[in-house]
């Protein structure tokens, strides 16, 4: 079977490993700014699909179905961002004749819209956060929502996900804005305006479950994940199992994933995110329909691997686990590794990466994206790797990532690695006493530059950096004497030449 | 040789000289023998006369040494004492009031108009940039004279986006 890869960067690699140890050969799609990106030089073939925008490239049905006939691909694994969750795609795949590496575009659809799957879920038994469950067609709607339900409230894209197209509104005079910069925002990712309104859940957790099934009926859950650390609604740690869920929440949190998924027939790998509030209770928030950014965390404790799952069951094989074989083993963290300053909000820092030395040893697994020398583009998502650390416990997890990330060096721009070593020094983090606004806490004190060198370690760098000027200025005066040694050699040759 | 290090904003006088197999560095009123070498392009390793070693790593735009330690950095500027005299005089003036975009990106809305009175902090366009929509707000009290860019265009980092008077 040959697989196109619909996608760019870590997941592409990831995709395309997990092909080559089937023996499945790959094919790689790109932007004109990708031609030399890690995923590009890594597949058997790649094929261009269009300029840098994602409209104009990984956006772009028509361009992949014909790479896929170009190159004579059976398959297309969609990664995920870009049309991962995108049904039309889905059906696209199918319609041309090839295998879609995800779920069917009817469970796509299902849970694609917010609203319409908070109505199912309700339907199923399934707890969801209160609020609407349509779109609402004008901003009074909105306002009179906020009225009725009192703030704070979530205005969030009927058609959104993955944390993109949502606003917390906590002030009356915010709602108005707040109400047309997540429609913008919803038109320009998702190219649906349409947003909803939800209550806000305080102090919440975000707790997600990985399911899996086949096309047979079968459906297992994998525990769940630890997602409540987030920066702009964007996860930045992920943690499984969650350090607040124990082995009877489990298996409640488990079997309503379940349920959920068998709500809308679902097959392949999937998650279901929960908000789970102090005293426990969770709600549905959505689901995933692909593979999930922090999928690592679980095949680390589980011992599987989803991508594998996601290609058998994609060509009608049965699931190769049944529930009660399942079983966790230990503690795993992911940081993603972004190209961003922490001390500036974690504004995006493009650019050329001049050095880098990956983190490796026992227990680390990284999915870089990147190398030294590559220029990381401002078109697409930040992220240069996962760096990923399984032990025994969490508190080697932990000091197994302190150690990961003191390895981890990257030059040339900014990375969220000074914040990660932060944070896994951080008390709070450590004793799991966190929400989902606690990055935004700590930003004054990233800003100060959180990891301060004692003097010591300041004074060596200062003395290497004044050795290294010195050695510079002293090899401005050497050329000239090997220049003269050279000429007197080739004056020397030549005359033996002569002779 | 002699050089000043400035370091968060404060000189510190420096003197390296060569000793044995590698250096003698004063560092205001300390002293250190060091050797350093070069592990590939971008990587050293200093050790001190106790065996203590650290590993940076390196990188010099001009007299700007940028070194990661650990998971830290520092910034550093290197100065020869006779090129400093020539160069401080230079430096003032600058392009006060144009506000420039950090990144690059492109422009989502226009939130000011010409002519218009904002006040440090007020939001002057959006710029979306790596999926992300940012305000670029002003960075001092005063008038709009000229906006640059309209929705829609796509800006390089550091090119200029509003004139405020």
């Amino acid at each position: 079977m040959k697989v196109l890869v619909a996608n760019r960067g870590e997941i592409a690699v990831r995709i395309i490993r997990a092909c080559r140890e089937l023996g499945y050969p790959t094919v790689a799609v790109y932007s004109e700014p990708d031609r030399a990106a890690l995923h590009v030089v890594y597949a058997d073939q790649a094929i261009p699909i269009g300029p840098a925008p994602s409209r104009e490239s990984y956006l772009r049905i028509d361009r992949i179905i014909d790479a896929a006939k170009t190159t004579g691909a059976d398959a297309v694994h969609p990664g995920y961002g870009f049309l991962a969750e995108n049904a039309e795609f889905a059906r696209a795949c199918r319609d041309a004749g090839l295998l879609f590496i995800g779920p069917s575009p009817e469970s796509i659809d299902a849970m694609g819209s917010k609203t319409e799957a908070r109505q199912r879920m309700k339907a199923a038994g399934v707890p969801v956060v209160p609020g609407l469950t349509e779109a609402v067609k004008s901003f009074d709607e909105i306002a009179a929502f906020a009225a009725q339900a009192g703030l704070p409230i979530m205005i969030k894209a009927a058609a959104g996900g993955g944390g993109k197209g949502m606003r917390l509104v906590t002030r009356e005079d915010e709602l108005r804005q707040a109400y047309e910069r997540t429609t913008s925002e919803a038109a320009s990712f998702f190219g649906n305006p349409a947003v909803y309104a939800e209550k806000f859940v305080e102090s919440p957790r975000h707790i997600e479950v990985q399911i899996v099934g086949d096309q047979h009926g079968n459906l297992v859950h994998l525990g769940e994940r630890e997602c409540t650390l987030q920066r702009r609604h964007q996860k930045v740690v992920e943690e499984c199992p969650s350090p607040v869920v124990d082995e009877e929440l489990r298996q409640r949190l488990g079997a309503m994933a379940v349920k959920a998924a068998a709500a809308v027939s679902y097959y392949s790998a999937g998650t279901i995110e929960c908000l789970m509030g102090p005293d426990r209770q969770f709600y549905f928030l959505e689901m995933n329909t692909r593979l999930q950014v922090e999928h690592p965390v679980t095949e680390m404790v589980w011992g599987v691997d989803l991508v594998k799952a996601q290609l058998l069951i994609a060509q009608g094989g049965k699931l190769p686990w049944r529930q009660e074989q399942l079983k966790p083993s230990g503690h795993a963290i992911e940081c993603r590794i972004y190209a961003e300053d922490p001390a500036r909000k974690f504004a995006p820092s493009p650019g050329l990466i001049r050095y880098m030395n990956l983190p490796q040893g026992p227990g680390v697994r990284n999915e870089n994206g990147v190398y030294p020398g590559y220029t990381v583009p401002v078109f697409y998502d930040p992220m240069l790797s996962k760096l990923v650390c399984h032990s025994s416990t969490r508190a080697d997890a932990i000091e197994r990532m302190k150690r990961a990330l003191m390895e981890y060096r990257i030059q040339g721009i900014e990375t969220t690695i000074p914040f990660f070593t932060f944070l896994m020094n951080h008390p709070d983090f450590r004793a799991a006493r966190f929400d989902t606004g606690f990055i935004d806490g700590l930003l004054p004190q990233l800003a100060l530059g959180p990891n301060r060198l004692d003097r010591e370690r300041v004074d060596a760098a200062i003395a290497a950096a004044a050795i290294l000027a010195f050695e510079d200025a002293e090899r401005v005066q050497l050329p000239a004497d090997q220049d003269s040694q050279w000429k007197r050699a080739g004056r020397e040759e030549a005359v033996r030449g002569g002779l | 040789m002699k050089l000043i290090a400035r370091y968060e904003d404060t000189d510190i006088a420096v003197e390296v000289e060569r000793h044995a197999d590698g250096y003698r560095v004063t560092l205001g009123d300390r002293c250190f023998s060091v050797d350093l070498v070069h592990a590939g392009r971008y990587v050293r390793s200093l050790r001190l006369e106790d065996g203590t070693q650290y590993s940076l790593v390196h990188n010099r735009i001009g007299n700007m040494h940028e070194i990661m330690m650990g998971g830290s950095r520092i910034e550093v500027e290197i100065i020869d004492p006779l090129a400093l005299r020539r160069k401080s005089r230079e430096d003032a003036g600058g392009e006060g009031g144009v506000v420039k975009a950090l990144m690059p990106g492109r422009i989502v809305r226009i939130l000011v108009e010409s002519g218009q009175a904002v006040e440090k902090g007020t939001g002057l366009l959006i710029l979306e940039a790596m999926k992300m929509e940012n305000e670029i707000q002003a960075p001092v009290d005063g008038t709009v004279a000229e906006i640059f860019v309209k929705p829609g265009d796509t800006v390089e980092g550091g090119a200029a986006l509003v004139h405020i008077d």
